[in-house]
C-alpha cells in the first residue's frame, strides 16, 4: 500500500495535473442533475442486464417436499431455466463488475504499474467472457417451463420457496377465465396487468433490456463502422476520401425507421436485426465527425513523429490519434443512443417492433389505447415515463459531455 | 453602361402583356362558363324534382292496379299472383309479376316520409369501384346500392326470388335455367335491361383479360349463356351445382352501352365508372367520401333517402366518436365499445343498439400444415384444440359476444350439425392424448417425438390486437403442455404470400361467411394445388366424395343431411384449430325508424326511414 494521502480522495482539488479523462469526469459529474441521469442510466442498464432475477415467477429456490418413497428435494428453478441471452448477460454483468474491482483496487498503485494491472484485468476479463459466452450460446439449450409456482407454493406442493421481489415474469398471464386483463393496479400487480393479463411492473423492467439492448448493440455497430471509415478517410483523404465519402452519403440517404418498417414486413419481426439496421444506418454521423478530426489531427508533431518512428498503422491511428479525436464522437454517440431507443420505441408502438410477448415499452404504450376504448392510464403511465426520462437521460448525459470536453466552457460553471 | 431600350426588351414586353392578357381572358371565360353551369344544374335539379313527382305518381297508378304500356293505359285484371312451383315433369317455375317488397318495408306505416341523407363508415377507402373487379369489401357496399342481379335473396326465407327478372325456370336435371326479365327493368341513363345486357355481363366476367379470376371461379361449371330475343335468357350447366342459381342470379347486370370495351385493360382501369340499374347513383369520389344519390328514374319502389355517403374512418375510436357527434349515422363498435355504451344508462335509449348472430359474420380459426410432421395426426390436432378455454377468449377477450364454432358451418346456418358440440376445454386429457400420439416430455421441457421437439410458429395478422392477445394466450397455453409456439405477426400481404406458398407450420385467420357455403373451396383435395385454399393439404378421401355429392345434391334437405355428414369428419379430423364467430353489433343513429334486424341479414338499410319531422339534410 502506497500512502495515503496521495490517492485522489484527499488530493487538493486544485492545480495538480490531471489525465484528460479524469478531468473531464470531474467537470461533467459537477452538476447534480448529471449525477442523477448517470445514476438513472447506471440502474437501467442493472435491470437490464439482471432482470431475470429481478422480475420472475420462478421462485430462486423451493423444496419439493418428500413424498412416497422420495426424499425431499431441493430445487433452483429459476437458475436452471435461465436462457442463453440471459446468462449471456449476465456474464457481461459479472465481466463489468469485476472491471470495476480491478479499476477501484488498481487506482492506488503508480501510473505504469496502474495500466499495467488495468491492461492484464481488461485483457483476462474480455477474453473469458467472448469464450464463456460462446460456450453458452454453443451448448445451452433454453429450457420450457411454464409452470405456475406461485399457485403451487400456495397449495403447498413446494415448500421453502423464495420468489424474486417482481413475482410475474414478463409473459406470464392470469388465467384468462377469472378475466383479469387490464385491471388497475392493486397489491397483487403494482402497475396493474395489461390487455393480456400480464403483469405491467414486471413488463416494464423487461422491456428496459429491450431499450438498453437496442441503444447499445445498435450504437456500438455504428462507432465500430463510423470508426473505422472516419479513421481511414481523415487519415489518406484524396481519391480514398473521395469513394468512402459518396458510400456514406449513401446510406445518408436511406431512411433508418422505413427501412427498419420494410424489412420488418418482409422477413417478420427479429429484435437482432433491427438493432443491427439501426447501426448500419446510422455510423455515418460518427465517420464524418472522426473524419474533420483526424484531418485536423494528422498534420500535428506527435502523429508526424509517430509515422516518422515507423509505426504500424493501425497504431497510429488508433492508438495515437483516435483517442485525441473520438471525444465529438462519444458525445454524438450519447445523442444516437437517445435515438435509437426511440426508434426502438416507435416502431413497438406502430406493432413492427419486438416479437410478441416480448416486453417493449413501445408496445405497452401502445397496449394502452388499444382496442380503443377507453384510454387506461396505468398502461400507458410507466412505459410512457420511462422512454421519455430514458431518452432524456441520454441526451443531457450528453450534452454535459459535450460541454465537459469544450475548452471554451473552461472555468463556466 | 448602356441601358437602351432594345429589340428584345420589346419582344420580352409584349409576350409579358400577352400572357398577362390571357391570363385575364380565360378568368372571364371561366366565370362566365361557371355562371352558365351553375344554370344549367339549377335547370336539371327541377328537372330531377320533375321527374321524380312523375315517378310518383307512375308508382302510385301501378301500385292501384292499372297498367302502362306502350303509351296505353289499361287496367289488369286483379293483381297477378306471385307463382313458385315444381311442374310435374320436375322443372321448378318461379315467376313473380312484381318485384318482392322487403319484408317488414315501411312504406306503408303513417310516419313514413321519404329525404334526409344516411352516412356511414366504409373503413378503409376502396382501391376501385369496377364490378366484378374490386376487391374491397367496401367497394362491394357501394356497387350493392348502383346494380342489381337477376334475384335477390329473401331475408327471412333465404329463396332466391326474382329481381330484374320476372321469372326463373330450372330444368329438372339443374343443368338449365331460363330468366325471364322484367319489362319495368331499366337502367339509370334510362335503357331497359335487356337479355344483352345479362350476356355482356356474362362475357364481362369470364373474359381472361378482365381482373376478376376470384370471382371467375363460380362460374366455372356454365357451359353457356344464350339471350333468346330482348328478354330470355338461358344458362345452362355442365354439372348440376347447387349453387348453380345464386351463382347466375347473383351476377350484378351492367348497361352494355356504358361498360363496352376493346380491350379488357380498359374496362380493369375505370375505377370511378359505376352505372346500374339500381336505386342509387354513383355521384362522386373523393378522398373523404363516396357520396351515392338518389336515382329518380329507379324502376323499382322508390328509395327513401335522398343522399347515401360513406366515409373513411379507420381507426374504430374515431369512428365511434364521429358516431356520436353525428357525424355518422351508424356506427359498428368493437366488443369492448359495445360494453362500454351500451352500460351508460340513457345511450341504449337515445340510441338503437343491436346485437346479432349472422351467418356473414364469418369464423375465426388456426389452420394447421398437416404437412408438417408435428400436425399429421388428428390426435395432437384434437389435443392442442383442448388446450385452447374458447369459453374463456370469449369471455374475457370479446366480452362474451360471440359463439364457440364445431366446424366450417355458422351455426345459425342450416349446413351445420347441430349434434356436433365444441371439444371443450381440457388440459388433462389433452395431455394424454399428446402421449398417445407418440409425444414424450423431453429433459428441456420440450415435448418430442422421434427426437424432434414440438417447436412451431403461428403467423398472424399484424395490427390485430385481439388476434395477438388470443396468439399470446395460446403461446402460454401450449407452453403449459411442453409446446414451444413462437407467435410471428406479419403485414397482410405478406401473410398470404407465405400461405399460398405453404412455408408456415400455422397461422391464424378468419373466413368470411355466408348462409351456405361451398365446402369445395376450403376443403376439397382438389383445393391445395395451384394456391388454393385448402393451405393445410386437408386431404380426406371420404370428405372428398361427400363435398362432390353434395355439390351435385339439388334437394335441400338431402344435401344439409350431407353436409352433416361432411362436418361430422371435420369435427374428428380437426385440420383446424375453429375459434368462434363474433356476434355482429351495430349502434344506429336515434332519428331512424324500422332499423330492427330482419332476418337473418341483420338491419337492412333499405327498410329505414326517418320522419319528415326528424330529417337532418335537405
Amino acid at each position: 500500500m502506497t500512502d495515503l494521502t496521495l490517492s485522489p480522495m484527499n488530493q487538493p482539488v486544485l492545480p495538480a495535473p490531471r489525465p484528460y479523462w479524469g478531468w473531464v469526469a470531474a467537470r461533467l459529474f459537477r452538476p447534480l442533475l448529471v449525477r442523477l441521469c448517470a445514476a438513472y442510466l447506471a440502474v437501467l442498464v442493472i435491470i437490464a442486464l439482471l432482470v431475470p432475477l429481478i422480475a420472475n415467477g420462478q421462485p430462486y429456490t423451493c423444496v419439493v417436499p418428500a413424498v412416497a418413497g422420495h426424499a425431499a428435494i431441493r430445487e433452483y428453478p429459476l437458475f436452471r431455466d435461465l436462457s442463453s441471452v440471459d446468462l449471456i448477460l449476465l456474464l457481461v454483468a459479472g465481466a463489468l463488475a469485476a472491471q470495476g474491482v480491478i479499476m477501484s483496487r488498481s487506482r492506488r498503485l503508480s501510473g505504469p504499474q496502474r495500466l499495467m494491472r488495468r491492461r492484464i484485468g481488461a485483457v483476462v476479463i474480455t477474453g473469458i467472457t467472448i469464450l464463456a459466452g460462446s460456450l453458452i450460446a454453443a451448448l445451452h439449450s433454453n429450457r420450457l417451463d411454464a409452470t405456475n409456482y406461485r399457485s403451487l407454493a400456495r397449495h403447498g406442493v413446494i415448500t421453502h420457496a423464495v420468489f424474486p421481489p417482481v413475482r410475474w415474469g414478463f409473459a406470464e398471464m392470469e388465467p384468462l377465465s377469472k378475466g383479469l386483463i387490464n385491471q388497475l393496479p392493486s397489491r397483487r400487480h403494482w402497475l396493474g396487468t395489461d390487455g393480456d393479463g400480464r403483469d405491467e411492473l414486471s413488463r416494464l423492467l423487461w422491456g428496459a433490456r429491450i431499450a438498453m439492448g437496442v441503444g447499445f448493440v445498435s450504437q456500438i455497430i455504428a462507432l465500430a463502422m463510423g470508426i473505422v471509415v472516419g479513421a481511414l478517410t481523415g487519415y489518406f483523404g484524396g481519391i480514398f476520401d473521395i469513394i468512402l465519402m459518396r458510400l456514406v452519403e449513401m446510406v445518408e440517404s436511406i431512411p433508418t425507421f422505413f427501412l427498419i418498417l420494410t424489412f420488418v414486413a418482409v422477413y417478420g419481426r427479429h429484435i437482432l436485426d433491427i438493432m443491427v439496421i439501426i447501426g448500419v444506418t446510422s455510423w455515418t454521423g460518427y465517420a464524418r465527425l472522426l473524419r474533420a478530426e483526424f484531418f485536423r489531427i494528422r498534420n500535428l508533431d506527435y502523429v508526424l513523429a509517430a509515422q516518422g518512428t515507423g509505426m504500424p498503422l493501425w497504431r497510429v491511428l488508433f492508438k495515437h490519434m483516435l483517442p485525441n479525436g473520438v471525444t465529438p464522437v462519444l458525445v454524438s454517440a450519447g445523442f444516437g443512443l437517445a435515438g435509437a431507443v426511440t426508434i426502438e420505441a416507435s416502431l413497438s408502438y406502430l406493432g413492427v417492433g419486438v416479437q410478441p410477448p416480448t416486453a417493449s415499452w413501445g408496445s405497452m404504450l401502445n397496449s394502452a389505447g388499444n382496442p380503443a376504448t377507453i384510454f387506461r392510464w396505468w398502461q400507458a403511465l410507466g412505459p410512457g415515463m420511462l422512454i421519455f426520462i430514458t431518452v432524456l437521460a441520454f441526451n443531457l448525459f450528453a450534452e454535459s459531455l459535450r460541454d465537459a470536453i469544450d475548452p471554451t466552457t473552461m472555468g463556466r460553471r | 453602361m448602356d441601358n437602351r431600350f432594345t429589340l428584345k426588351d420589346f419582344i420580352f414586353t409584349v409576350l409579358l402583356l400577352l400572357i398577362i392578357g390571357a391570363a385575364v381572358m380565360a378568368m372571364a371565360q371561366f366565370n362566365y362558363v361557371n355562371k352558365q353551369v351553375i344554370a344549367l344544374s339549377g335547370q336539371i335539379k327541377t328537372l330531377n324534382q320533375q321527374q321524380l313527382d312523375q315517378t310518383q305518381i307512375l308508382q302510385q297508378i301501378l301500385r292501384h292496379g292499372l297498367k302502362l304500356q306502350s303509351g296505353k293505359v289499361r287496367g289488369t285484371t286483379a293483381s297477378q299472383k306471385d307463382i313458385r312451383e315444381t311442374l310435374p315433369d320436375g322443372t321448378h317455375y318461379v315467376c313473380y309479376p312484381n318485384p318482392p317488397m322487403l319484408p317488414h318495408n315501411p312504406y306503408s306505416r303513417p310516419d313514413y316520409a321519404r329525404g334526409d341523407w344516411l352516412v356511414e363508415n366504409l373503413g378503409e377507402n376502396p382501391h376501385t369501384l369496377t364490378p366484378f373487379v374490386s376487391r374491397d369489401e367496401g367497394a362491394s357496399v357501394v356497387q350493392g346500392w348502383v346494380q342489381e342481379s337477376l334475384l335477390s335473396r329473401d331475408p327471412i326465407t333465404l329463396k332466391w326470388e326474382p329481381w330484374l327478372a320476372r321469372s326463373y325456370r330450372i330444368s329438372p336435371n339443374g343443368l338449365k335455367i331460363t330468366f325471364k326479365i322484367r319489362r319495368r327493368a331499366c337502367f339509370s341513363n334510362g335503357h331497359p335491361v335487356t337479355a344483352q345486357d345479362v350476356l355482356f355481363s356474362y362475357n364481362t366476367m369470364m373474359n381472361p383479360g378482365v381482373d376478376d379470376a376470384p370471382q371467375r371461379v363460380y362460374f366455372n361449371d356454365v357451359k353457356s349463356c344464350r339471350a333468346v330475343g330482348q328478354r330470355t335468357v338461358i344458362f345452362t350447366f355442365k354439372h348440376p351445382y347447387f349453387k348453380s342459381l345464386e351463382v347466375v342470379g347473383g351476377l350484378s347486370i351492367l348497361p352494355e352501352s356504358v361498360y363496352q370495351f376493346k380491350k379488357a385493360g380498359e374496362f380493369n382501369k375505370r375505377g370511378r365508372l359505376l352505372v346500374g340499374s339500381g336505386p342509387y347513383l354513383f355521384d362522386k369520389w373523393t378522398s373523404g367520401e363516396i357520396v351515392l344519390v338518389r336515382n329518380p328514374r329507379y324502376w323499382g319502389p322508390l328509395p327513401t333517402f335522398n343522399r347515401i355517403i360513406y366515409r373513411f374512418i379507420q381507426n374504430p375510436q374515431a369512428a365511434l366518436q364521429a358516431f356520436l357527434a353525428g357525424q355518422l349515422d351508424t356506427d359498428p363498435p368493437e366488443p369492448s365499445q359495445w360494453i362500454k355504451y351500451t352500460k351508460q344508462p340513457g345511450f341504449a335509449k337515445s340510441h338503437h343498439c343491436y346485437k346479432f348472430l349472422t351467418p356473414a359474420a364469418g369464423y375465426m380459426f388456426v389452420c394447421w400444415n398437416l404437412k408438417k410432421p408435428e400436425f399429421k395426426d388428428r390426435l395432437t390436432r384434437t389435443a392442442l384444440c383442448m388446450l385452447v378455454d374458447r369459453n374463456a377468449i370469449i369471455k374475457t377477450f370479446l366480452h362474451g359476444l360471440a359463439q364457440p364454432m364445431t366446424g366450417p358451418f355458422n351455426p345459425l346456418s342450416p349446413q351445420n350439425n347441430p349434434k356436433v358440440k365444441p371439444i371443450s376445454y381440457d388440459p388433462a386429457k389433452a395431455r394424454a392424448l399428446l402421449q398417445r400420439a407418440g409425444w414424450k416430455m423431453g429433459t428441456d421441457g420440450i415435448l418430442q417425438r422421434n427426437g424432434k421437439p414440438f417447436k412451431f410458429q403461428i403467423l398472424l395478422p399484424s395490427r390485430e390486437p385481439l388476434i395477438q392477445n388470443i396468439c399470446v394466450y395460446m403461446k402460454q397455453q401450449f407452453a403449459k403442455a411442453g409446446i414451444d409456439m413462437s407467435v410471428q405477426p406479419l403485414e397482410f400481404s405478406v401473410m398470404i404470400e407465405k400461405i399460398d406458398n405453404r412455408q408456415f407450420s400455422s397461422y391464424f385467420l378468419g373466413w368470411s361467411g355466408g348462409i351456405e357455403n361451398d365446402p369445395y373451396q376450403i376443403w376439397d383435395s382438389a383445393s391445395y394445388a395451384d394456391k388454393g385454399s385448402n393451405a393445410g393439404d386437408f386431404d380426406n378421401a371420404q370428405a372428398d366424395k361427400l363435398i362432390s355429392q353434395g355439390r351435385r345434391e339439388m334437394n335441400t334437405a338431402k344435401r344439409m343431411a350431407i353436409w352433416h355428414k361432411f362436418q361430422a369428419i371435420v369435427y374428428r379430423q380437426q385440420p383446424y384449430m375453429f375459434l368462434f364467430t363474433s356476434e355482429a353489433l351495430m349502434f344506429i343513429n336515434q332519428r331512424f325508424h324500422n332499423t330492427a334486424p330482419v332476418g337473418k341479414y341483420g338491419p337492412l338499410e333499405a327498410n329505414w326511414f326517418v320522419p319528415a319531422k326528424l330529417q337532418k339534410y335537405q
